[in-house]
């Protein structure tokens, strides 16, 4: 048994139970952001008044890998396998506390379809933290204590994208992500919860990047190379998008064989194969590279390509052989 | 704890709110010695392709950094990324917003009754259409979930003007591809995206949507009397039944 007068005035043993106005109770989680371990938000983070909430995190989608945010949005349904807290029974009938809740979460993704899935089991072997966010557009983090306004994502085991269910006739094809939260995170989504409440909607402002798919639509020769640049399963060319804003030299990046950077002397829309028509000096024999600008320097250009609340762009990296 | 009293019919205001074109205005420069004035926007464009866009003859509000309306213009060109108005003095305002759609909400003689009465107003008789309505009175279920306010079970009508001589095909060029199927679209997408209602995808609202070339009392053969004094096409929407959510007043943009 406790000593009764510590237990009375531990400033831990205790919570105020009066009923407010407003108080914070969570709607559906609709959506959630894989954040980097070391990624934090804080009031800085925020600016005044949150000025500067959704501009930073629109530029975290696009930073570079290890920096970058990947929002994930349009759960339908979640299937709330968590561990419910354990307890032993004495033989006397007596019962004791003995493990804590363990979260489980499995959402139903709307939309993305298989391609989204492919790129998402990217993450079956990733570390990342998540944010969940709800339909009232409410982002739930966790406090990290180390100063009162500094908020992360929950600690996660295991983030799996299961394969894609074939469609049956009644139900339509099942694309399922699991969230497998650590031991810590339950202490981080009940004692320790954070929130905050956007001004904005999050699942059509804060989107993440798409793949570029950038091709060879002809062999290059030592003075041209000829690119195509597609999204949507091909369906998007973006040099018929984007026109001028995508055909100048400051949209891409080519390098040498020894990883230097080569600058084209002309970027134009390709007459004859469509995509983008490179003119510059390529050394013979040898393999190029090509890629487009990384998509902060996309939607940085004038007229931007990719920018904010439109989704990021990022392509592949094309090894174009210089015959 | 205060009990909790939502208006289904402001919800939809701030529906149709999100549904009006606008955009951050990038310069107001005057034309040669003429009183008109080009505005021009930033992205994204004034005119979006497949999407409901302004139009020349519609009118704009142009207001300030805090959204409150400075003045309101009818606009006599459209271009891509800018549009012409008019003004005796240099217009100023940071962002503009169509006030098309227009919406009203009520019983449907009190919602005839009122276009009836712009009619007698020189210029507000040009801002009726399109039109999005809310039919009134509607049942609501409440106390059925702690997350939802009601379930109400609604109709609304996507209006626009046409003419008595057109035929369909005249209509779907018209009225349907260009106007009424874009708002539609851009109504579900606002249902879900405004978060005043529990839904999960524009594509997961469940309704019954109802094309009315030329929208008038049924007659055996053809529809006859127009509902609201004009002719019009719409789209009927019926059997909305949305998940109306309790509504929060958590700060925004604010770490807790």
């Amino acid at each position: 048994m406790s000593n009764l007068l510590e237990t009375l005035t531990n400033a831990s043993s205790y919570g105020n139970t009066g009923i407010q106005t407003t108080s914070f109770e969570s709607t559906e989680i609709i959506g959630a952001i894989l954040v980097p371990k070391a990624w934090r938000i804080n009031n800085t983070y925020l600016g005044t008044l949150g000025a500067s909430l959704k501009s930073n995190m629109q530029a975290d989608t696009r930073k570079a890998i290890g920096l970058r945010i990947f929002p994930i949005s349009g759960f339908g349904a979640i299937t709330d396998g968590s561990q419910e807290a354990k307890f032993q029974t004495f033989g006397y009938g007596a019962r004791k506390f003995a493990l804590d809740k363990k979260y489980d979460f499995t959402f139903d993704l709307l939309e993305g379809g298989i391609s989204l899935i492919n790129a998402m089991r990217a993450f079956n072997k990733a570390d990342y933290d998540v944010l969940f966010w709800n339909s009232d557009n409410v982002l739930l983090c966790t406090k990290t204590g180390v100063t009162a306004d500094e908020r992360k994502g929950f600690s996660v085991n295991n983030i799996f994208v299961d394969g894609w269910k074939p469609a049956d006739g009644t139900n339509a094809t099942g694309h399922k992500i699991t969230f497998s939260m650590s031991m810590a995170a339950t202490k981080e989504m009940n004692e320790n919860l954070g929130y905050i409440a956007c001004d904005f909607d999050i699942a059509t402002q804060i989107k993440g990047c798409i793949n570029v798919l950038a091709s060879s639509l002809h062999t290059a020769s030592t003075t041209k190379m000829y690119i195509g640049l597609t999204t949507n399963e091909g369906s998007v060319d973006l040099v018929t998008l984007y026109g001028s804003s995508i055909t100048k030299a400051g949209a891409i990046i080519l390098k040498n064989a020894d990883g230097s950077v080569n600058t084209p002397s002309g970027v134009a829309a390709g007459a004859t194969y469509g995509g983008l028509e490179i003119t510059g000096t390529f050394v013979t024999s040898t393999n190029m590279t090509f890629q487009l600008e990384t998509p902060t320097a996309l939607a940085a250009l004038s007229p931007a390509i990719g920018a904010e609340p439109e989704n990021g762009l990022e392509s592949n990296i094309l090894t174009v052989a210089i015959p | 704890m205060s009990f909790e009293v939502i208006h289904i019919s402001d919800l939809f205001a701030t529906v149709v709110q999100r549904m009006r074109p606008t955009g951050t205005i990038l310069s107001i420069v005057k034309i040669g010695t003429t009183n008109n004035y080009t505005v021009t926007s930033t992205l994204p464009n004034v005119v979006k392709s497949g999407e409901f866009s302004l139009r020349a003859n519609d009118y704009v509000d142009l207001l300030n950094v805090s959204g409150v309306l400075i003045k309101s213009y009818q606009v006599v060109l459209v271009t891509s990324n800018s549009f012409v108005i008019t003004d005796a003095s240099l217009p100023i305002g940071t962002t503009w917003r169509s006030q098309a759609p227009y919406y009203e909400h009520g019983h449907v003689l009190e919602v005839a009754n009122t276009l009836i009465s712009k009619n007698d107003d020189a210029s507000l008789k040009y801002q009726k259409y399109p039109l999005v309505v809310l039919i009134q009175d509607m049942k609501e279920d409440i106390g059925k979930k702690t997350h939802d306010y009601s379930n109400p079970n609604m109709t609304i009508f996507i209006a626009t003007l046409t003419d008595a001589t057109y035929k369909a095909e005249k209509r779907k060029t018209d009225n349907f591809t260009p106007i009424l199927y874009p708002l539609y679209k851009k109504l579900l997408n606002e249902i879900h995206y405004s978060r005043l209602f529990c839904t999960f995808s524009p594509k997961l609202i469940e309704h019954t949507k109802f094309d009315r070339y030329y929208w008038g009392k049924e007659g055996e053969f053809a529809n006859s009397k127009n509902i609201f004094n004009d002719w019009l096409d719409a789209i009927e929407i019926s059997g909305l039944i949305l998940k109306v959510k309790s509504q929060n007043n958590l700060i925004k943009n604010q770490i807790h």
